[in-house]
């Protein structure tokens, strides 16, 4: 299911602080994570994935560094939540929580709260 | 291995980030990607053509990717305007920092260079800063003109006058046009096109270096400020910068109380803080006029202040000592007084201090009495003279202190000749304050004014009288004073307070005065009388007596050949 781009365009970066803070991945594998939890739901435009992680880094949520790189593999750039972006996450978080519960409640009506 | 499809790719998207490393790092990164896409791909039996341009097309728009890593990665347009700001402040400071001597020459050189620097990487914000860049080199090139002009010779005032005000115009015109290239330079950032999240620290930050440039420069130079940058220059600035600054917070203030702006400048919770910044700015402005207004109107005092001079000064004072001995005049040490000078007049010779002291901003105009040096005036007396000439002052000398005093400080200060160009000088009143000196060497001396005369060049002045003389364009002031005992002069000063008003060359500078003191009898009165007191022609100096002189006793023992007092040596 292709979401619509307004609705998924405000939560990317707080899917990638999400997966982030969980274990320290690079650039596809953040790609694939949220794909692969989300069964597919959210499939990014891989291009937009970096300057998100870039604006991350240069606004203190992200830290980046290189792996080594050996024979058979190339170094990788991983990307490291900060405690400045688990807050940032926490407060995104709480605010989809409310933002989702409303719209529901709105949608749903007393069935969808019964149900 | 490399794909040449996806290197031209990353190539084009990466093109316009522009520092260099950073680029190559996200080259690789975005690499890294490519070619884990084309191994998924190949794995999932793509031909590889068919998983290089799926690896590529799931990058999306390559247009769109490549204006947002630029974006994102490029430095942000005002923290590269923020230093070249700084570099413009620093050197503006530097070209203003008045320090005696020639590292005032070389901080100016400095600040020029530093300015300069600045504007030319600021002309590119707009065709207004394009201006300003022009005007700042077209008010240096007049200014250097201008005292190359003067170099070794009496420039006509005229010409003097014209060139002077194009450099004040030109000066004037590069301050708007930097105030209004920023402002348009800015106005985009006050609005939701570009989402700048630290542009109200960058802008507090331009407030307190303007303000901290500008204490700056007040603190220089003690507690006056002098010549051209304060009497014009410098309330012009921060009269524009305060209100400058304050249209910009005022300007703000729909984003900074719109709690839904997605300008994303300051979350609610800092608010305060900005509000509390930009009134603290406003403020700061408020008191940097105050503070200025007060200093011009209040009374100018004086001060000396000892110090040791250099070999070479202490050799012109040597040569201007030994004249003094030969004059039978207490000898003084006379110490940094670059533009002293033994001239002639008829069989008597007189040491000069006239100068064309001070910064190269301030020195347009021919300069005549210094503050803060004590010394007598004497003056060539001769006919009257009405017209348009210059004041040259001649003086020595004397002081009771003369072997604790090593040397004497000099600030000068300006004496614009613009009415005296332009109008004849006699129109003009001139005022003096006179201190005394109370304090030990190595002390800062304030002087206390304690006496005021008025001068004009009317005979019939309470002070005395006053004669000039037409000589080489130059009016020489002469009052006429007479000092029963020369061997003994106890003290005689003169000094000279400067008025300025916030109009352009309608300040004027007095052009001195002398008034006896005998026997140490100390003289004080009220700023404002006339002061009558005793005087004898002095035996070096010629001239002509008004015997309607009011409140004046003349000596009339002292006898004349061809109007010229006889020496009674």
């Amino acid at each position: 299911m292709n979401i619509s781009k307004e609705l998924a365009k405000g939560s990317t970066a707080m899917l990638v602080l999400s997966v982030l803070s969980k274990e320290n991945l690079y650039g596809y594998q953040i790609i694939r994570t949220v794909a692969n939890l989300s069964d597919d739901v959210f499939q990014m435009n891989e291009g937009t994935l970096y300057p998100i992680l870039h604006s991350l880094e240069k606004n203190g949520m992200l830290e980046s560094y290189w792996s080594e790189a050996s024979e058979t593999v190339r170094r990788r750039k991983y990307y490291k939540i900060t405690d400045k972006g688990l807050k940032e996450l926490a407060k995104q978080n709480k605010e989809w929580k409310e933002y989702s519960t409303a719209v529901s409640k709105v949608l749903g009506g007393a069935a969808h709260a019964t149900a | 291995m490399l794909q040449p499809e996806f290197t031209e790719y990353i190539n084009e998207i990466c093109k316009g980030i522009k520092s260099k490393p950073r680029r190559e790092e996200i080259m690789e990164e975005l690499l890294c990607h490519l070619e884990d896409n084309l191994e998924r791909n190949l794995a999932v039996g793509m031909t590889e053509e068919e998983a290089k341009a799926d690896a590529i097309a799931k990058m999306g728009d390559g247009k769109a990717l490549a204006y947002r890593l630029a974006a994102v990665n490029s430095a942000s347009p005002l923290k590269s305007m923020s230093s070249a700001f700084f570099s413009l402040i620093a050197g503006y400071v530097c070209m203003n920092f008045f320090i005696n001597g020639i590292v005032n020459d070389i901080l100016f050189g400095i600040g020029i260079l530093f300015m300069f620097s600045a504007l030319l990487r600021m002309r590119k914000m707009n065709r207004t800063m394009e201006r300003a860049f022009h005007s700042f080199n077209l008010y240096v090139l007049t200014m250097v003109a201008l005292y190359c002009m003067q170099i070794g010779r009496d420039l006509n005032p005229y010409i003097r006058c014209g060139v002077t005000v194009s450099v004040f115009v030109l000066q004037g015109f590069f301050w708007i046009f930097l105030f209004v290239g920023l402002d348009k330079f800015y106005d985009p950032y006050l609005n939701d096109e570009h989402k700048e999240p630290h542009f109200f620290r960058c802008l507090l930050y331009h407030l307190l270096i303007l303000g901290l440039s500008t204490f700056l420069v007040i603190l220089s130079d003690g507690e006056e400020i002098e010549g051209d940058f304060s009497d014009f220059i410098l309330p012009f600035v921060i009269i524009f910068m305060f209100f400058y600054g304050t249209v910009q917070l005022i300007r703000m203030r729909n984003i900074l109380w719109d709690a839904d702006s997605e300008y994303g400048i300051l979350p609610n919770d800092k608010k305060h803080c900005a509000v509390f910044a930009s009134v603290a700015a406003v403020i700061a402005g408020a008191v940097l006029i105050f503070c200025y207004a007060s200093s011009t109107m209040a009374p100018v005092k004086t001060e000396l202040v000892i110090h040791d001079v250099s070999e070479n000064q202490q050799k012109q004072a040597d040569k201007i000592r030994e004249k003094m001995l030969k004059w039978n005049v207490d000898p003084q040490i006379v110490e940094d007084l670059p533009d002293s000078e033994i001239l002639k007049y008829k069989d008597a010779e007189f040491v000069t201090f006239g100068a064309d002291g001070g910064s190269m901003g301030g020195s347009l105009f021919e300069t005549g009495a210094q503050s803060d040096l004590w010394y007598y005036w004497f003056f060539i007396p001769d006919k009257k003279h009405e017209g348009n000439y210059d004041v040259r002052l001649l003086c020595y000398i004397e002081s009771h202190y003369a072997d604790s005093i090593k040397g004497l400080y000099r600030k000068g200060f300006y004496y614009v000749p613009w009415a005296g160009g332009v109008i004849p000088f006699n129109a003009k009143a001139a005022e003096a304050y006179v201190g005394i000196i109370t304090e030990e060497k190595g002390k800062k001396y304030t002087a206390e004014p304690f006496f005021v005369c008025y001068l004009d060049n009317i005979s019939n002045y309470p002070s005395g009288f006053e004669y000039r003389e037409e000589k080489n364009q130059r009016v020489y002031y002469s009052v006429y004073m007479s000092i029963a005992d020369p061997e003994n002069i106890t003290r005689l000063y003169a000094s000279t307070v400067r008025q300025r008003t916030f109009i352009p060359f309608q300040y004027y500078n007095t052009a001195g005065f002398v008034k006896t003191v005998m026997n140490s009898e100390r003289i004080t009165a009220q700023s404002g009388e006339l002061y009558p007191f005793a005087y004898r022609l002095h035996p070096l100096y010629t001239g002509n007596l008004d015997d309607e002189a009011v409140d004046l006793t003349v000596d009339k023992s002292i006898e004349y050949e061809d109007g010229y007092p006889v020496s009674k040596r």
